[in-house]
């Protein structure tokens, strides 16, 4: 009974003595070794590499065998929140998901670079897409970014299909029911949401792939056996009786012919929708934090009206997004995305408050990354195949993330090079928004790594006069730096595209590769 | 049925404090009875906000430790939850809800997220004796816990918003550090209380807390920008206070009730709301009373802060009914100079304003009251009987 377990697991915990461990949530059946392993990893014999001195952001790493030789590498890991293991334990029951991090499921720097392949635990162990593709011939396989034009080779991307025509109409209800949930009567602050809807260049790009990825994994057979796999895992690991329950959210049967207009497709509109919602309320709480003037094209919101209006405005649209989100009804991603606005967050909260030897290093960097920018886009297209009734550790779920994840890197790395090589005219905000604000990103982390004057710089955050100056000397001087962070770039994009190569072909996986393409190739 | 009830009619005016003599200390007292309960989640909340990042976690901590909040909301919720658990579910009230479908024309309304009700316990119904220590209690414990915490995130970004100088004993947050970490301490535990309620893996009462939460943002709204005509009604100002201050509360009641295995559509849930709804609306109207009536040493606020936000309350605006030249200068928010002075002084001088607002207060705690006597009686429900001739009779 769950209630006789649940009593276990409350006496258990009274008796650990109050430690005040480093916790958030795990995903449970990959990374536990039972309930006294949850509640203090450091006695766990598997866990012995991980030392308390390492902090780690917001998760316990639980290891297994396969682990604990990965993660001895692993440097410096920032963190900005810290939660007991008592607290953490008091929130969960026998079925509620214990969520890892996309980077400690996915690569985040290649090998050359001290990266690591991350071993196989629950949010990624199905990664062979052959079982996908039995009898369909996939006319992309293998396909490299590099081939094509803008990257180095010849062929155009335009013979795959245009991701944003492919699904602008219909969005189209969806964006206008946005604007209609803004059109409050409160001019102010309908104006102010308004404002990033309708002024800004931004194309709907998240939207754009939430519905794209509810194509693809439409076409996609939901595989049997997949929670078996889960449960078997989870015996093996020694959680007795773990349903995975929420796994059965996905209790839909969706094929490619009845996927248009379905409850299904509906609900991932939507998800596209609350997507948006939160991503633009995190901007406008931004502007405030950052004190922009400009973004993207339009006067930041709290420069036009006032920080009261843009707190408001923020709040606002989050809000709407939370009873949105509930009433798709779907408790596995409900938690999911909820712990995407948690990321949001940490990642800003790391931002604000690095140590500052962390800002030298590229794994504190993208962690950082993935944080405030890849974390929504990547839980959101798992959350989409959740909707498409694939079960949360399946091929199509497993490989929805990945590609999430290495889009989202790849689209910030692309933006961090663009803030030294593009004209503010041309981008829309001043070009070294980033070193204004004392941030180091990916090109300067480079010639840090080349010239080592530059990483005191870096890590008072360009605070003395000169300092930015000199940073972007050494930058141009280098021969490698650009280039590097321009490789890692295309790194993640291919990764990205090699994800979605596990999915059966469609014209809306090919369109999401040409949108890959578009997101390193990009001028702003 | 059955059960005799020995409070039946309880008239909050017969006790001390409210004009009569019995004194409400025979009733348990709400704090002390679940303080021990709430101790785990309390230290858990602390433990969330410790983070390594010192501003972050000053911010927040100064709320949870500083402040002189007695933890309102989670005793409630902890007392609710023990009420709740005393009262079987009725059989019925998921046909009851689905009828009125049928009649409104509703096809084939299956409220299956009623099924929010659907409860994990041994023997498939929540009693008193199977209730402590239960997959249920603890959610309803969480659901304590995450009310605070939205609770406190609004009160962050409302000092941000309002730029009060001091609120509640303790500097604003955003005056010791900067609008720049008071957003982001708001944010966060938004995000942390969004995570928390969705691990309570029921769609009806994410829904509702959802709901909960745009209330509280629409009634912030509300206060920014009402038309002038508005702020003179009695309505619109209650509206208001609805949203600000009831909605949270009351939404959080009903959800304890949805937790605790009865169905949204049961006499136990709405009697829960309805205890929620009147309580917040009489805490608010108290407090807007005290903005008067208490110095700012006592309050720990500057009294007038109201007033010197341009907000009208109820002793204004039954003042302003009284003596029709306040009208113009509630409706420009006593923007010019002299126009609070005036306010004042037609506050105090007329007879009935503050009365009229004392008793608004205690009709609402009547209802809340009324509300509670529809559940069989236990110590918890007439600890929340306590707990509301407390919320009236407060002095700060």
């Amino acid at each position: 009974m769950v209630d006789a377990r649940q009593n276990r697991r409350i006496k258990n915990r009274a008796m650990m003595p109050a430690r005040f461990v480093l916790a958030a949530s795990v995903l449970a059946f990959g990374s536990m070794n039972g309930v006294e392993g949850f509640l203090s990893p450091q006695t766990h014999s598997n866990v012995a590499s991980q030392s308390s001195e390492r902090l780690m952001s917001t998760i316990v790493v639980h290891e297994t065998k396969e682990k604990a030789a990965s993660t001895e590498t692993e440097s410096f890991r920032p963190n900005p929140v810290v939660v007991s293991a008592e607290a953490e334990a008091l929130s969960h029951s026998a079925t509620t998901m214990k969520l890892t991090p996309s980077f400690d499921l996915f690569q985040m720097l290649p090998e050359d670079e001290d990266g690591h392949i991350p071993a196989p635990i629950g949010g990624n162990r199905q990664r062979d897409g052959t079982v996908l593709k039995v009898g369909t011939p996939d006319s992309l396989e293998g396909l490299k970014l590099t081939d094509y034009k803008g990257l180095g080779g010849k062929q155009k991307i335009e013979k795959l299909p245009d991701p944003f025509k492919m699904v602008e109409k219909e969005l189209k209800p969806f964006s206008d029911s946005i604007k209609e949930l803004v059109s409050t009567d409160q001019p102010v602050l309908s104006m102010a949401a308004k404002h990033f809807f309708e002024k800004r260049h931004g194309k709907r790009f998240r939207p754009t792939i939430v519905q794209l990825m509810a194509k693809a994994v439409a076409a996609a057979t939901p595989e049997d056996g997949v929670d078996q796999i889960t449960t078997d895992h989870a015996e093996t690991q020694g959680i007795g009786g773990m349903a995975w329950e929420w796994s059965g959210a996905s209790d839909v049967r969706v094929t490619p012919s009845n996927h248009q207009g379905s409850d299904v497709w509906r609900k991932q509109a939507q998800l596209g929708q609350i997507v948006e919602m939160i991503h633009v309320a995190s901007l406008i709480h931004d502007d405030v934090l950052d004190e922009a003037d400009t973004r993207r094209g339009g006067e930041a919101v709290h420069k036009l009206y006032s920080n009261k209006v843009a707190v408001l405005a923020g709040d606002y649209l989050l809000a709407r997004a939370s009873v949105l989100l509930a009433r798709l009804e779907n408790t596995a991603v409900v938690q999911i995305m909820a712990t995407a606005l948690e990321s949001l967050v940490a990642g800003e909260i790391m931002q604000l408050k690095s140590p500052p030897k962390a800002l030298l290093e590229m794994q504190s960097y993208l962690r950082k990354s993935y944080y405030k920018t890849a974390s929504l886009i990547c839980y959101a297209c798992r959350s989409t195949a959740l909707l498409g009734g694939h079960a949360y550790g399946s091929t199509v779920a497993t490989a929805c993330e990945e590609f999430g994840f290495h889009l989202g890197l790849a689209y910030q790395i692309q933006d961090d090079i663009l803030d030294f090589t593009a004209a503010a005219s041309v981008l829309g905000k001043p070009a070294l928004a980033d070193m204004d604000l004392g941030l180091s990103t990916a090109p300067i982390l480079y010639a840090a790594q080349e010239y080592p004057h530059l990483r005191p710089m870096v890590m008072r955050r360009f605070k003395d006069k000169g300092d930015k100056q000199t940073a972007l000397e050494a930058l141009y001087k280098s021969d490698t730096a650009m280039d590097k962070a321009t490789n890692l770039a295309k790194y993640h994009a291919q990764k990205a595209v090699d994800a979605l190569l596990r999915l059966p072909q469609s014209d809306s996986r090919d369109a999401l590769i040409r949108l890959t393409h578009l997101v390193i190739t990009r001028k702003k | 049925v059955g059960i005799p009830d020995n409070l039946e009619g309880l008239k909050l005016t017969n006790y001390k404090g409210l004009g009569g003599k019995e004194k409400i200390e025979k009733l348990p007292d709400p704090f002390k009875m679940v303080e021990k309960e709430l101790q785990p989640f309390a230290d858990s909340i602390t433990e969330l906000v410790s983070t390594d990042q010192p501003v972050l976690s000053m911010a927040a901590k100064h709320f949870f430790e500083k402040r002189h909040g007695k933890r309102f909301r989670p005793t409630i919720v902890q007392l609710m939850a023990k009420a709740v658990a005393a009262a079987t579910p009725e059989d019925g009230a998921d046909q009851i809800t689905t009828d009125h479908a049928a009649t409104q024309g509703i096809e084939g309304i299956e409220w299956e997220w009623s099924g929010g009700s659907d409860v994990q316990i041994e023997g498939g119904v929540v009693t008193p004796g199977n209730h402590k220590g239960s997959e249920v209690w603890r959610k309803q414990a969480q659901l304590g816990q995450i009310v605070e915490m939205i609770h406190v995130a609004s009160l962050i970004h409302d000092d941000v918003l309002d730029e009060a100088d001091t609120r509640r004993g303790g500097e604003a947050v955003h005056k010791l550090y900067s609008n720049k970490v008071a957003v982001l301490a708001g944010d966060y535990l938004l995000a942390r209380a969004s995570v928390l309620l969705a691990r309570l893996e029921n769609t009806a009462v994410v829904q509702i807390m959802a709901t909960a939460l745009e209330s509280l943002v629409a009634g912030e709204i509300m206060q920014l920008k009402s038309p002038p005509k508005a702020l003179l009604e009695m309505e619109s100002y209650l509206r208001k206070s609805y949203y600000k201050t009831a909605s949270l509360i009351c939404y959080a009641c009903r959800s304890t009730a949805l937790l605790g295995g009865h169905a949204y559509g049961s006499t136990v849930a709405t009697a829960c709301e309805e205890f929620g709804f009147h309580l917040g609306l009489a805490y608010q109207i108290q407090d807007d009373i005290l903005d008067f009536t208490a110095a700012a040493s006592v309050l720990g606020k500057p009294a007038l802060a109201d007033m010197d936000l341009g907000l009208s309350t109820a002793p204004i605006l039954y003042a302003a009914q009284e003596y029709p030249h306040l009208r113009p200068m509630v409706m420009r928010r006593f923007k010019e100079k002299g126009d609070k002075q005036s306010a004042l002084e037609a506050l105090y001088k007329s007879d009935t304003a503050m009365d009229k607002a004392t008793n608004l207060a205690k009709y609402h705690a009547q209802k809340a009251v009324d509300a509670l006597l529809r559940l069989p009686q236990s110590d918890s429900r007439d600890a929340l009987i306590r707990l509301t001739h407390l919320v009236i009779t407060r002095k700060k």
